[in-house]
């Protein structure tokens, strides 16, 4: 009994909140519309509120389940919106806005890895080059004058397969 | 005005009819939305149907005569 008790409280408590957010609501429109709510349709509002809420928590604990979730997702709220079509058209709108942002975000991470593992990789990737032409004695026209030093026998090499295209 | 999301969460756990549901932090955010214009809507319909009456205050009942048709739509 005491348990009840405690639900109930704290569904009171809810329930004020919620009335206290229509009264808000309500307040903001008459502003717009030059409109006065009385207190006994706010109280009525809210009450409505309260009620829907307490539906559209039902319908996705169902359509979760439905699914073989214990966790409710955007895509239960999308279900429960699909009658209206501008609600499930500006519902659908948001859930892609929130996606984008989330692939956007992890694009900005793996671009920022990409660049960081490049610049000490570089230089590995050179000599690779460079061993490759060896072996394969391939005839590739090839920027190295950064290490010119170590390659004056590569370097004629180089010439004379140039040459030969020639 | 938004509907806190804190609110949101605390009201729907006491509906939950299986007590290992939970609710993405994202749902969340889509729920307060839907809630936000459901009551919008009300209060939008009711005060066009108080100046269609040329009152300048919503009563119960301009809520009363919005109201079926209020929740066929949401």
């Amino acid at each position: 009994m005491a348990e009840e008790e405690d639900r109930l409280n704290h569904l009171q408590t809810l329930k004020a909140a919620i009335h206290f957010t229509v009264g808000r609501i309500c307040e903001e429109i008459g502003a717009e519309e030059d409109l006065t709510f009385s207190r006994h349709m706010i109280a009525t509002l809210s009450e409505l509120t309260s009620r829907q809420l307490q539906t559209y928590a039902t319908d996705l604990e169902a359509f979760a389940g439905h699914a073989r979730r214990t966790v409710i997702a955007p895509d239960d709220v999308k279900l429960l919106v699909r009658r209206n079509p501008q609600m499930s058209a500006h519902i659908k709108a948001l859930i892609e806005t929130t996606e984008e942002e989330k692939g956007a975000k992890k694009k900005k991470k793996k671009t920022n890895k990409d660049s960081e593992g490049k610049s000490s990789e570089g230089k590995s990737m050179d000599v690779d080059i460079e061993t490759t032409e060896e072996e394969k004695g391939a005839k590739k026209k090839t920027k190295t004058n950064k290490d010119s030093e170590g390659k004056s026998s590569e370097g004629k090499s180089m010439d004379v397969d140039i040459e030969t295209i020639d | 005005m938004q509907f806190s999301e804190k609110l949101i969460h605390e009201f729907l756990k006491l509906h939950f009819e299986n007590s290992k549901t939970k609710i993405n932090v994202e749902a969340i955010k889509l729920i307060a939305e839907v809630m936000q214009l459901v009551v919008k809507e009300g209060a939008l319909r009711a005060s066009h149907q108080a100046k269609v009456e040329g009152s300048d205050t919503v009563t119960v009942e301009h809520l009363e005569k919005i109201l079926a048709q209020l929740l066929l739509d949401i």
